[in-house]
């Protein structure tokens, strides 16, 4: 059962501040910062952007953001948005689809079907009973045996509750996105297949997608759009030629992703808004998702709308007067927090333990250290001198290194109407290594 | 409007241990709590004042061993109550450094499968030393990202000592012979302390130098060298800024021990004169003798056998002159010299310093004594250069015979016997008996020494080469 919001204990406020959970469209914390941090609204601009998309053709969009910046709470507020405007919009979960930690463009391709698939049967649309057929006995012939689909699928229904119940199709591609997840050893062999006969595997996806885009159609929907989410956190390594994983998924094989017949929105790495290549790619700018502005560039002069906002984000989950000794303690976590709502709630968490009554001044500090120590754990000593530039300059160099840096939410980037600017992260001038260097 | 962001000040901070208690007792359904802890002696006793603390279950899921994370955990989860915490150990045992393949896989598979780990509904505490730590926060940031604590637990004081006495109470040799997992369990004991001895006070940092000390050794001994090495170059580094010159040149004959072993014999030489310099300069005439001793075995490896016999002779004459010459030093040194006199192809000469050798040795410690197992050894080989089979079979079997009363069956110097007794049974045309010593101190050195050790490429080779003539 859900508490009612604001809540009024220390005990209560821990399990109020989540930072782990992004919040379903319609959620009563859920506060709009829309104009503190860039001044766009997600959900309103793509919808906008699809709608005017001329027949025959389709939107691709690319949206980043930090880590935890709520992206996922936006993209869940632009499928509602969506549907509501007769667009069906299949949410794709990269994360619990795909290993992040090495992806291509092929398994993206598989996991996009197989959200099709399933959201279509959700809705009690069934494809062409032909055109399933064929896709299905294409992957048994080229990709997945018989056998080693019942092998797969053994451990599917153990891990992942998928059992005999749904169709053929459903349980191949389950099969399928399965053992490219689990790095297992016919991840290789699988990849190596798709890629040798990708024409052929875009033309079966895209045969798919047309005839449920018929189908969607005698429905009353205006057409289909794929939400991809979670791609920002693949894996970030450098590659030997220079670029980078990143890289190598958007840019050097943005042509297959764009391959798929329907709009579509993908979440890239916010290492990526620096790669010069990125726009030849998609032409359509990609939409950052940045920090709550709470001060101006400078650093120093603070952005009171930024900051109240942030403070509504915890008052709109815990009574500030009942929980907190004093209001002051939340303007000291929301400067703490950098404008990040994710380490906001994190502090909020962490400013709960060893509190009984209220969380005091010292409760709060102990939190703040505790951030600090956390992203001094992140920090290499040769990302020092980088991260004093990036102090100093305001901006970040674009660079791999750089990019690393803002993967790991080491430097946080901002954006208002004059332009975008970066700063290192507030919890990172605790760090005995930078605070001599960067100052306060 | 400018106002200054307020520095962070330091306040008196809340102990990691009580926040961590209350953590678990708030924590409901998922949450995510990394706790570090260098020293696994002292989590049991943390642990254990926890469980009396809380009024929940702890479920307790030790990793090392298990073939993969993720299902270890699932299962531990599966089978506990609905209000238990998670307890998880031995992640690092998933991350080791000398396979970062493995390493990666593991911390992939946590980024992935943080869903997964999400839907056990369970508070999970990863307790992990700091390396681990630091591993996962950078390599599997969104796991990482879900955490709702990290808690720093430092070993107190006594205990941190307590366990440093304890960790450095076996002598070298002692150690060198334990078995390849108590090696590794005692590593781990010591990387703990590695991370703990960070403070910069002198006890500190000698702490920290004995400790890096230990550890070389026995990365050493467990035939990782690299990992030695680098242990051994960060103990040179606290030697010199402590100014400690005496441990900056045992730490240099380490080194040089090191790139012996690996066959560098250029940097080994240029390693033991360095450290023979300060031994000179300190007058530390034992490490003058035994830095000689070292040099003339490295400058025979490179073919300079007058020098390396001018070495031993040094050696000898200190050995001797302070010693007396029936002191086992001294039978180390004439052993040696009858080494590189067999080298020089003066086989009677090198029989007759085997032969003192072995009078010295067995009027020290008696017939039975794994030193004397050691000239024997030697007195075998050069019978069997000088074609005295028979006696060289004989001197294999007594050597084979002490160092198994000395050691049991299984040790390596018993391998190194078995090992002998088959090459001389090999030049008696006993190709059966060969092969069977050769598979005997193949087995041992498999079971005792890391995998790609030299000792058990010579053995193996051996065995191949009957395998050819059979």
């Amino acid at each position: 059962m859900d508490p009612i919001y604001p809540v009024q204990t220390v005990d209560e406020a821990y399990h109020a501040c989540h930072p782990d959970l992004a919040l379903e469209a319609g959620d009563p914390r859920y506060i709009p910062l829309t104009s503190v941090r860039g001044g766009f609204d997600l959900p309103v601009t793509i919808t906008n952007n699809i709608r005017r998309t001329p027949r025959g053709y389709f939107h691709q969009q690319l949206v980043t953001g930090h880590r935890g910046c709520g992206k996922s709470t936006e993209l869940k507020r632009l499928q509602a948005r969506l549907r509501e405007t007769k667009y069906f919009a299949v949410y794709v979960d990269a994360e619990a689809l795909l290993d992040l930690g090495d992806v291509t463009y092929l398994d993206v391709l598989v996991a996009l079907t197989q959200e099709l698939e399933q959201a279509l049967r959700g809705e009690n649309i069934r494809l062409s009973s032909s055109l399933r057929e064929n896709l299905d006995r294409w992957f048994a012939d080229v990709i997945l045996t018989e056998e080693q689909r019942r092998d797969v699928e053994r451990t599917l229904e153990a891990d992942f509750g998928v059992g005999p119940q749904v169709p053929a199709l459903a349980r191949m591609l389950a099969a399928i996105t399965g053992q490219i997840r689990s790095g297992s050893y016919r991840r290789v062999e699988i990849r190596r297949q798709l890629e040798q006969n990708l024409r052929v595997f875009v033309q079966r996806l895209n045969e798919l997608v047309d005839d449920a885009r018929v189908r969607l159609t005698r429905k009353g929907w205006n057409d289909l759009v794929f939400i991809v989410d979670g791609l920002e956190k693949m894996h970030y390594a450098p590659l030997p030629d220079g670029q980078s994983t990143h890289s190598a998924l958007f840019v050097a094989h943005a042509e297959q992703l764009k391959s798929i017949h329907s709009h579509v929105i993908y979440t890239v790495p916010i290492s990526l808004v620096f790669n010069a290549n990125l726009g030849d790619a998609f032409p359509d700018p990609t939409l950052i998702i940045p920090m709550v502005k709470i001060t101006e560039p400078d650093g120093r002069t603070l952005y009171e709308p930024g900051r109240k906002a942030l403070f509504q984000v915890v008052a709109r989950r815990v009574d500030v007067a009942k929980v907190m000794e004093s209001e002051d303690l939340v303007w000291r976590l929301v400067e703490a927090s950098g404008g990040s709502v994710r380490d906001l709630m994190r502090l909020m968490r962490l400013a709960c333990y060893g509190a009984t009554d209220c969380i005091r001044a010292t409760h709060v500090e102990t939190a703040i250290r505790e951030l600090g120590r956390e992203y001094d754990r992140l920090m290499q000593d040769d990302d020092l001198d980088l991260l004093i530039f990036i102090a100093q300059e305001r901006r970040v160099p674009g660079n791999e290194r750089s990019a690393r840096l803002l993967h790991l939410r080491l430097v946080l980037e901002y954006q208002d109407d004059s332009g975008r600017w970066a700063n290192i992260h507030p919890a990172l001038r605790l760090s005995p290594r930078l605070k001599d260097r960067v100052g306060a | 409007m400018e106002v200054a962001v307020q520095p962070i000040e330091t306040l008196v901070v809340v102990d990691d241990r009580e926040r961590l208690a209350h953590a678990l007792r708030l924590a409901r359904g998922f949450a995510l709590f990394f706790v570090r802890c260098n020293v696994p002696a002292y989590r049991a006793e943390l642990v254990a004042h926890l469980k009396a603390q809380l009024a929940r279950p702890v479920v307790e899921v030790d990793l090392e061993g298990e073939p993969d994370v993720y299902p270890a955990v699932a299962r531990a989860a599966g089978s506990s109550a609905e209000d238990a915490v998670l307890f998880v150990y031995g992640l690092e045992h998933h991350l080791p450094s000398g396979d970062p393949e493995r390493a990666q896989q593991t911390l992939r598979a946590l980024n992935w499968r943080r869903a997964a780990y999400q839907r056990l509904g369970r508070p999970l505490a990863f307790w992990l030393p700091e390396y681990a730590l630091a591993m996962v926060a950078r390599e599997a940031p969104d796991f990482y990202d879900w955490n709702s604590g990290v808690f720093e637990i430092e070993v107190p004081q006594p205990q941190r000592e307590a366990l440093l006495a304890d960790a450095l109470a076996l002598p070298d040799e002692a150690e060198a012979s334990l078995p390849v997992e108590e090696k590794r369990a005692r590593l781990r004991l010591l990387e703990g302390l590695w991370e703990e001895y960070r403070g910069e006070s002198l006890a500190e940092r000698q702490a920290r130098l004995q400790v890096a000390l230990k550890m070389a050794r026995l990365h050493e001994s467990l035939g990782d060298y690299s990992q030695a090495r680098r242990l051994y170059e960060e103990s040179l580094h606290i030697a010199e800024e402590l100014g400690d010159r005496a441990g900056v040149a045992r730490v240099l004959h380490n080194l040089g021990v090191l790139a012996q072993q690996q066959g560098d014999y250029g940097q080994a030489r240029h390693l033991y004169q360095e450290s023979l310099r300060i031994a000179e300069e300190l007058g530390d005439r034992a490490g003058v003798a035994s830095l000689l001793h070292n040099l003339g075995s490295v400058l025979q490896a490179l073919g300079d056998l007058a020098g390396a016999k001018a070495c031993y002779e040094r050696a000898l004459g200190i050995w001797e002159r302070a010693l007396g010459p029936e002191h086992p030093h001294v039978a180390i040194a004439v052993n040696n010299l009858g080494l590189v006199l067999q080298a020089l192809g003066d086989l009677a000469g090198a029989k007759a310093c085997y032969e003192r050798a072995l009078r010295i040795d067995e009027a020290a410690f008696g017939p039975d004594h794994p030193n004397v197992a050691r000239d024997v050894n030697n007195l075998g080989r050069v019978l069997q250069a000088l074609g005295d089979l028979a006696g060289a079979r004989e001197c294999f079997q007594r050597a084979l015979r002490i160092d198994e009363a000395a050691f049991g069956p299984d040790h390596p110097n018993v391998a190194r016997d078995v090992n002998n007794l088959g090459s001389v049974l090999w030049a008696l045309g006993d190709l059966a008996g060969a092969r069977e010593c050769f598979q005997r101190a193949l087995g041992i050195l498999r079971q005792r020494l890391p995998p790609g050790h030299p000792y058990i490429r010579i053995v193996e080779e051996n065995l191949q080469r009957v395998a050819l003539h059979e």
